[in-house]
């Protein structure tokens, strides 16, 4: 226990960002990065309260009960053991202090418990806010009780236990049965696409749901006719008892407790078993023994531009580093699941509708919002990645590299901050076209081609002008006060408050925008604010240029 | 080549890790800097190539100053640090390759310098495959192979030898003595005395973080007669 207890405190210490020099800035620093995090989630935490809120309405109208909140409890752990697993595999088994841990005289399950309590801590805000969501949400409508707030505080600080759980079971297991093999650094890429694959399914899924009804919903999960409820129910029991307890009933919270403890006492006893021989020699990659290969490798060899060929340096680590893939390139295909959603809602109430209409028919006011809402997405996408924000950060200790290399640093920069504008620059156009386009399939041809081309092409534009600005300007954040110390990849990014203090910023510099073009919609006209909205992002990318060359280069410099 | 003036580095206002440290390499010399753990010789070599800036003094490396003109000055040099864990997500052949775009160096020369050093070092095998999988003397190898692909005027090393089994260490030793005798000059930290002795035409021999000795081993046994070089070195650095 007293080794569980000292792993898990150094642990938490090497995430900190607390080096002894300039500590009340850190202090502030970490203070300012949770209050952003917070800031960010919240609206989130009120979405999925809100949809619980309408769902559990008409359910208990039906005369069912908890069901709604069940199915929102459900989808939440799935999500967490979707991108629990990554993390947790990346903890347990690939991580650069598991060959220091091994020849200590500690028992496996000491190490696998203070690792799996540590990820359970440091990766779960997201579903905490969203678990407070919930419950907060099914109880505005059902009615407050004591047990009900007793039973939802021990929820939320409870319920990612089972779903971490399954994660760290799955992980121990599938690196227990593949120990022979050797370069198990493929099992990373392998549930990296897996990651990616689950999220594209559940996108087709969604598509699929285009007759959603909350009256035909309630009334099949009352009945229990809900295939997705019951399945769910069995594999994850535990969130039905905790919603029973929220209920009033203090067995099934009791039993809700006796699960969780029983799943981590099973988790902890096959770690006993097969961690030790699942993680030896987890880091030997294959070595290929093949001369001929080498020489042909070798002949291939290209002159490539130093620019250029820092670009693809960029990419191929983003790419091949299993916890940025996931963090900086697979985290992009969120935003496909989210449009889909909002067009499925289009497709349900036709709230998008009048907009859809008065853009089409060249309405300028309409036009000059949707023009905001491409800069505000455009700037939203580039942030949440944080390839630029975190571009500095990811170096960690090949930041040295950086400086004695004869390469401006300019060229560097930019270097960084172009990775980030392909990425989310491409998203973005592929998200306009798919906007217009589905504008035109909703509304029809219109003949006006100021809407059908030029609109869509001037608005690619503005949206890599954005992103330009995004990626510069957050990548000029990161120079300020990168994080170069760390043990492993996935610290380098979570935990790294630059990302979250970049969004806010980049935020707030974009809601500036929108304000200001807002004011002179109603003080001029529409015309005049688009005018202004985009003369103003685009100086703010130049300025986010200037600022990012200039001053990021200095920053850098001073570094020690 | 290398030109020390009155450096001196001083971290968080408060560890002098240099002192006032001036010295001078010249063409066709190998230079072994040796001193005790934490005497000052990484913080030394990270001033040479850039990586830390002096607080006091002037760093030049073929007449560039580091500072004014830190480009050409960089141009010059192959570094290899105390620690090879670099990039290992890209295969070797992948890292030699952009090493040699970052310096210009023409196909057809970086083909035929990738080649014979993975005669020389026996990597053939694994040049095409992630470096995550090499063992820690490839990787110290494959930075031998990136410090020299541009033939540099210039070769810095800290703590080289360390990790390289008895071939390599021969191999690399005697690559840095063609390295110094074909007009470049070599410059390396060790605590192994032996290797100094025989591989060095001049030692350097700082402790915390100020300069005790420079010349020749020869000259130091002829100050201090009738001691071995591991006695003159511990007493050298004893305060
Ligand atoms: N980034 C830093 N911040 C603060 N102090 C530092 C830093 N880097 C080095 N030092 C201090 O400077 C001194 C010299 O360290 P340096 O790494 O140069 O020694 P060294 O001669 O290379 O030692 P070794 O033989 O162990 O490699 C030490 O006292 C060290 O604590
Ligand atoms: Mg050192």
């Amino acid at each position: 226990m007293t080794n569980y207890i000292t792993l898990l405190k150094i642990f938490l210490k090497t995430t900190e960002i607390t080096p002894s020099e300039k500590k009340r800035s850190k202090l502030f620093y970490s203070l300012m990065g949770t209050a952003i995090l917070m800031l960010i989630m919240l609206p989130a935490g009120a979405l999925v309260g809100f949809v619980t809120y309408a769902l559990s309405l008409a359910v208990l109208d039906a005369g069912g009960s908890t069901q709604a909140a069940n199915i929102v409890l459900h989808i939440i752990a799935i999500l967490s053991v979707i991108f629990g697993f990554n993390v947790i595999v990346n903890i347990f088994y690939f991580s650069n202090d598991i060959e220091n841990l091994l020849p200590l005289p500690l028992k496996p399950h000491e190490i696998v418990g203070a690792k799996y309590t540590y990820s359970l801590l440091s990766e779960n805000i997201m579903e905490f806010i969203l678990t407070i969501g919930v419950c907060a949400g099914y109880m505005f409508a059902s009615g407050f009780s004591v047990t009900g707030v007793i039973g939802s505080i021990i929820g939320i600080l409870t319920v990612p236990i089972l779903p971490l759980a399954y994660c760290g079971i799955i992980s121990v297991v599938l690196m227990f049965l593949t120990h022979s093999i050797k370069n198990r650094d493929f099992l990373n890429k392998v549930t990296g696409a897996g990651t990616a694959l689950l999220i594209i399914g559940a996108l087709v899924a969604l598509v699929g749901v285009n007759d959603f009804n909350a009256e035909a919903f309630a009334v099949s999960v009352t009945e229990g006719d809900s295939t997705f409820l019951n399945v769910m129910n069995i594999i994850f029991p535990q969130i039905p008892l905790l919603m029973s307890g929220i209920n009033g009933s203090i067995v099934d919270l009791l039993i809700y407790l006796g699960v969780n403890v029983l799943a981590l006492a099973v988790f902890l006893f096959i770690a006993s078993k097969m961690y030790i021989k699942g993680v030896s020699d987890v880091n030997t990659a294959k070595t290929k023994k093949d001369v001929s290969d080498t020489q042909r490798a070798i002949n291939r060899s290209k002159e490539n531009g130093v620019l250029k060929s820092y670009i693809k340096k960029e990419f191929l680590i983003l790419f091949r580093t299993p916890a940025f893939f996931m963090d900086c390139i697979a985290v992009n295909l969120l935003w496909p699941v989210f449009f889909a959603v909002i067009i499925i809602l289009q497709g349900q109430t036709n709230f998008m509708s009048g907009v859809i209409e008065s853009y089409m028919n060249g309405n300028v006011e309409m036009i000059l919002f949707v023009t905001l809402g491409v800069i505000g997405i455009s700037v939203v996408i580039s942030a949440i990645n944080s390839i630029a924000s975190a571009g500095i950060s990811r170096e960690g200790r090949h930041f040295e590299f950086m400086m004695y290399i004869p390469v401006e640093l300019k060229t560097q920069l930019h270097a960084k901050a172009i990775v980030s504008f392909v990425v989310s620059g491409s998203g973005m156009i592929i998200y306009i076209i798919a906007f217009n386009w589905y504008c035109l399939l909703t509304y029809g041809w219109v003949d006006d081609p100021i809407i059908t081309f030029l609109m869509p092409f001037l608005h690619m534009l503005i949206a890599l002008v954005s992103v330009i600005f995004a990626s510069y300007f957050g990548l000029f954040m990161d120079t300020i006060n990168p994080k170069l110390v760390w043990d492993d990849e996935i610290n380098a990014l979570r935990g790294n408050y630059n990302v979250f203090i970049n969004t806010a910023v980049v935020l707030a510099a974009v809601g500036g925008v929108c304000v200001i073009s807002l004011v002179l919609d109603r003080l001029i006209n529409s015309g005049t604010a688009l005018a202004v909205a985009i003369l103003l992002i685009t100086v703010l990318a130049l300025m986010g240029m200037q600022v990012c060359l200039k001053k990021g280069e200095k920053n850098l410099m001073s570094i020690e | 080549m290398i030109k020390f003036d009155g450096v001196t580095k001083v971290f968080n206002n408060t560890v002098t890790a240099v002192d006032d440290l001036s010295f001078r390499v010249s063409k066709g010399e190998i230079v072994g800097f040796i001193g005790p753990n934490g005497s000052g010789k990484t913080t030394t070599i990270k001033m040479l190539t850039g990586i830390l800036k002096p607080d006091k003094g002037e760093i030049a490396v073929k007449d560039f100053d580091i500072q004014k003109q830190p480009l050409e000055a960089k141009k010059h040099i192959g570094y290899i640090a105390d620690n090879p864990d670099m990039f290992l997500r890209l295969k070797g052949v992948e890292f030699l390759n952009f090493i040699s775009d970052i310096y210009r160096v023409p196909v057809d020369v970086r083909k035929k310098r990738f080649t014979a050093v993975c005669d020389r070092f026996g990597l053939t095998e694994s040049l095409n495959s992630q470096m995550l999988g090499y063992s820690h003397g490839m990787r110290q190898k494959i930075m031998v192979a990136a410090a020299l692909v541009h033939n540099p005027d210039v070769w810095i090393l800290d703590e080289p030898l360390i990790g390289l089994d008895p071939k390599s260490a021969y191999e690399l030793k005697n690559m840095m003595r063609e390295h110094a005798a074909n007009g470049n000059c070599v410059f390396f930290s060790t605590h192994v005395l032996e290797v100094a002795e025989k591989l060095c035409d001049k030692v350097i021999i700082i402790n915390k973080g100020k300069l005790v000795y420079s010349g020749t081993l020869d000259n130091l046994e002829k100050l201090h007669k009738g001691k071995t070089l591991e006695e003159i070195f511990l007493e050298l650095t004893a305060k």
